[in-house]
């Protein structure tokens, strides 16, 4: 690792200029595990890093019942898997939480870390000069792409690692950022971005910009949330595809349903016309209906099997509901 | 150089710098000197240092104050390792993919691998070095060994420091507990069954 | 696939060797790819051999109507087929016995017969492997005036518990407490030379040599208890590091008392080990049985029990042998259910060489495991009567769950690691 610069800022406006001084390559820093990852692979090598830890009142959660939840964007992964209010209220997230890597890491890692890391592609992580670091062409595309995405992909066919990005999706938080002196609130829905866009980013931030605390607003009576992931290995292992769904179900009757979709495309996917597929539908026509999503799939030649596994958890976690 | 008093038994870093050549160099203190009698080593990584940018560490080891120049770059499995010649916690993958490298920091294990030394800063770690008391060995140290909870005994220390976290939440661990809080540790031997068994034993123990 | 230079072993060794069968042919070669070399992992060519013969034993079972342990057993060989040789000891019926009776294999179901998505199966392989161990191999034992024992030998330790066990042999024939024993290994500048730690070969090389050390100890304890109480050896009994005369149970010394009135300060032996019986052939043998679940939705395999029944002679310590069982049965289910270098095919470059990406078993895929040891001791082969459980314990992990996969599902998995990619797209036919 080359050296660097360890600045710990004051203020959201010291972080702001301090990300945007010219010709220094600057990285926010608050848990570290995937940044000092990406630093130790040579994926990216900044000249300096900004410590957000020391920053006040940024680790904290309120639940205001009626309201919502706000999570700090330090609040640590271990603390958000057993948080009371998130398992009671805000179920999907707290699983999710859980399913995060190692305990180690989850003690480590924050909720704003853990939305705003990088893919866990091995062409990206690996020697490889590839769209997302600046180069041609996506590895994958042709290569060893058994768990890459099968819809939003081209020009990069990554997905989205984060588990608490799919729970949060599901959930319709909101993310409020500091802005070089302001705030703004962006429905986490809109948070993340294709590689149409920009390949080289799986976000909107810019620099000089910082997550300080995601806000979930409380679920409507009758609704309640789930997650789900399926990974190779028993645990320490990222989604091989995951879903998050917030459902109201009465009896066999799915009345609402909203569903995030983790391990599919290079964002949480998230499509209301696959909502609208099972709202108002009797759960005992799952098997049919979940014929009727991911249709448009662009699938690469060795992740095929995901349209199946897809389909199959999406039945699974609306049957969970009504049981 | 001015050099700061610590407590006993943890090295100090201090740096000189080479007259005429350029290179700076940094200096570890073996831990069991005096300072009239020190003499000095290099630290590993001296050779490739151009610059001096180093911050100020101060922080508990193992119940002992201590006080260090690092560089930002520098892990805090490093920092015990080469600095502080605290070599029981083991580096493998250096990615936090392994847990060889677990410690306590506050009270909660981590991988010392994928934290910069400078946060733990005001902070207390705990690693494998700090659970005898005297020469006794940890109720958890002792089970390891009574159970043979390790083969070729290199992840055995993150191991045991992931079980000290575990045991210090969970006091009476179930069986799920231990599956759970153990999760994060890597054995290639594969000595699962009886590492379980081994919490299992030093949490009987550690509570009659 | 060997990658770019063979390693030299070879996956049809079960083949020649496990069954009866008069009218062979096996025909093996490797194919060589622009990767990096071939290296060899514990039983390296036995595990994948193992992993396909036993899968297509069970399958001509099925084709001819037959229980696969009953036609394992009507295929039997007393002999190595491969020369004809008799074995020293072979107790692999009494492994599918015990075993199966582990497992519960009557419960055992047609394939694919279950209800629901996921379907449980039960499944078995069995395995052969040489770890009889061999000369040269040598230790020395230096009994030091204190009564104490220091063993040296210039083998190593890579955490299978081999220290353990020299020592256990010492204090077997000398009555000297462990605590008193120190062993020194992986040193050939201090001790003799010892056998490499492989091959499933240092306990059944190495614990010989110590025997051998520890009688020609007990041999100059003997006659210099003799001299210094003036009496013959046959009349004097041995126990617990005290020589007493038998007629005159007042008349005793001790050890340390002898190296001391030898004036020696020390006495020191090498034993060897010695020359394996011929005409014989040595090998290990076991059965495994594996209980699995398969989520036909998901196409994960979850490994509930694996019963692993081995014939490896004498079990010297029980606890570091059921660690070594354990260990190879969990590194089997890696083989089995996770572990496989993935290589950019384009480029050549591996993509998956990390602990994330490439992934070994943690603490939450341990089946239960139940070791059985159906063997008692093989005299044939050394005094001790060890054979090795090293590698053993490995080669039949994956092919026991493979069958059990089979069982639960009614469809062959033909590659390792049995993936849920690979599952979904076989149950799917995709």
């Amino acid at each position: 690792m080359k050296n660097f610069e360890y600045i710990q800022p004051g203020s959201l406006n010291a972080v702001s200029t301090l990300s945007k001084e010219k010709f220094v390559s600057s990285h926010l820093f608050a848990g570290g595990t995937d940044v000092l990852g990406l630093m130790k692979d040579n994926i990216i090598s900044p000249d300096r890093l900004i410590n957000l830890k020391n920053l006040p009142n940024m680790d904290k959660i309120v639940y205001k019942k009626g309201e919502g939840i706000s999570i700090g964007t330090l609040v640590k992964i271990s603390d958000i898997a057993e948080n009371e209010d998130i398992m009671n209220h805000f179920t999907a997230l707290a699983q999710a939480a859980g399913e995060v890597a190692s305990p180690q890491l989850r003690n480590v890692g924050t909720l704003g870390g853990n939305i705003c890391q990088r893919p866990r592609c091995w062409y990206f992580r690996g020697e490889f000069d590839c769209i997302r670091k600046g180069g041609g062409i996506c590895y994958a595309y042709e290569g060893e792409n058994k768990f890459h995405c099968i819809v939003g992909g081209g020009p990069c066919y990554i997905v989205h690692p984060s588990d608490t990005a799919v729970a949060l999706t599901a959930l319709n938080a909101s993310i409020k950022i500091h802005s070089n002196g302001t705030m703004k609130e962006i429905p986490i829905r809109e948070f993340f971005i294709l590689p149409e866009d920009d390949p080289m980013k799986e976000n909107i931030l810019e620099p000089g910009e910082a997550i300080t605390e995601i806000f979930i607003p409380e679920l409507e009576t009758g609704k309640k949330s789930a997650y789900i992931k399926l990974k190779e290995r028993d645990v320490w292992d990222f989604m091989t595809v995951s879903i998050a769904a917030v459902a109201d179900v009465s009896g066999s009757l799915i009345n609402n349903v909203e569903l995030a979709f983790g391990g599919t495309a290079p964002k949480p996917w998230y499509d209301e016309n696959i909502n609208k597929v099972f709202i108002n539908s009797k759960i005992s026509d799952l098997e049919t209906n979940v014929k009727k999503i991911f249709n448009d799939s662009e699938l690469l030649s060795k992740n095929k099997y995901k349209l199946q596994l897809i389909r199959n958890l999406t039945k699974r976690i609306l049957n969970n509901f009504s049981a | 150089m001015k050099e700061e008093k610590n407590m006993k038994g943890i090295s100090r870093r201090r740096f000189i710098k080479g007259v005429g050549t350029g290179i700076v160099g940094s200096y570890v203190m073996l831990p069991t000197m005096k300072d009239s009698e020190a003499k000095i080593t290099k630290s590993p990584k001296d050779e490739v240092l151009e610059s001096v940018r180093t911050e100020t560490l101060e922080t508990t080891i193992n119940g002992r104050k201590v006080k260090s120049k690092v560089e930002p770059r520098t892990t805090l499995a490093d920092f015990l390792r080469d600095y502080l010649e605290l070599t029981g916690t083991k580096v493998v993958c250096n990615h936090g993919e392994c847990g060889g490298c677990s410690v306590i920091l506050d009270g909660r294990a981590v991988y010392s691998c994928m934290l910069l030394a400078l946060d733990a800063n005001g902070k207390e770690v705990i690693t494998i070095e700090g659970l005898m008391s005297g020469e006794n060995l940890h109720p958890l140290q002792q089970a390891f060994i009574e159970h043979d909870g390790l083969q070729c005994g290199f992840c055995t220390p993150g191991q045991i420091m992931a079980a000290y976290a575990l045991l210090k939440k969970f006091p009476n661990p179930t069986d799920e507990q231990i599956m759970t809080g153990m999760s994060g540790n890597l054995c290639r031997c594969a000595a699962y069954p009886n590492i379980i068994k081994s919490v299992r034993g030093a949490a009987k123990k550690m509570n009659s | 696939m060997v990658g770019a230079y063979p390693s030299g072993a070879g996956c049809s060794w079960p083949l020649r060797s496990l069954y009866k069968c008069p009218n062979l042919k096996i025909e093996e070669y490797s194919v060589l790819t622009n990767a990096g070399r071939a290296r060899a992992m514990r039983a390296p060519g036995n595990v994948q051999g193992t992993f396909a013969f036993e899968q297509m034993i069970d399958t001509i079972a099925e084709k001819i109507g037959m229980d696969p342990i009953e036609f394992r057993k009507i295929n039997y060989t007393d002999v190595d087929p491969d020369w004809g040789g008799k074995y020293t000891s072979k107790k692999l019926i009494e492994a599918y016995d015990q075993g199966a009776k582990a497992i519960g294999w009557e419960k055992r179901n047609k394939p694919g017969s279950g209800e629901g998505t996921v379907k449980r199966g039960i499944g078995m392989a069995s395995q052969i492997w040489w770890g009889g161990g061999s000369p040269p191999g040598y230790a020395t034992l230096k009994l030091n005036s204190d009564g104490s024992l220091n063993i040296s030998s210039g083998t190593q330790d890579i955490g299978t518990g081999t220290y353990t066990i020299l020592a256990q042999v010492a204090s077997e024939i000398l009555e000297i407490p462990m605590d008193k024993i120190q062993v020194t290994l992986g040193d050939t500048e201090t001790g003799p030379y010892g056998t490499a730690s492989g091959g499933s070969m240092t306990a059944p090389t190495m614990t010989p040599a110590v025997y051998d050390a520890a009688v020609q100890m007990m041999d100059k304890l003997k006659s210099g208890a003799a001299a210094i109480l003036e009496v013959s050896e046959d009349e004097l009994n041995y126990s617990n590091g005290i020589f007493t005369v038998k007629n005159d149970p007042q008349k005793t010394i001790d050890i340390s008392k002898i190296v001391n009135e030898l004036n020696a300060r020390t006495l020191v032996t090498t034993g060897a080990r010695n020359a394996n019986p011929d005409g014989y052939a040595i090998n290990t043998f076991g059965a495994q049985f594996a209980d699995v679940e398969v989520d036909t939705e998901t196409g994960k395999i979850k490994v509930n029990k694996i019963v692993a029944a081995h014939d490896i002679g004498r079990a010297i310590n029980p606890m570091t042998l059921n660690n070594q069982i354990h260990g190879g049965v969990i590194q089997g289910l890696g083989f089995a259910l996770f572990e496989e270098r993935i290589m950019d095919s384009y480029t050549g470059k591996t993509v998956n060489a990390n602990f994330h990406d490439y992934k070994v078993p943690t603490i939450k895929d341990t089946p239960e495991i139940v070791p059985i040891i159906v063997s008692e001791t093989d005299t044939l082969i050394s005094p001790v009567g060890a054979k090795g459980v090293g590698e053993p314990a490995i080669i039949p992990t994956a092919a026991a769950i493979s069958n059990a996969v089979y069982n639960a599902i009614g469809v062959r998995i033909k590659s390792a690691p049995m993936t849920p990619d690979k599952v979904l797209n076989a149950i799917n036919n995709l």
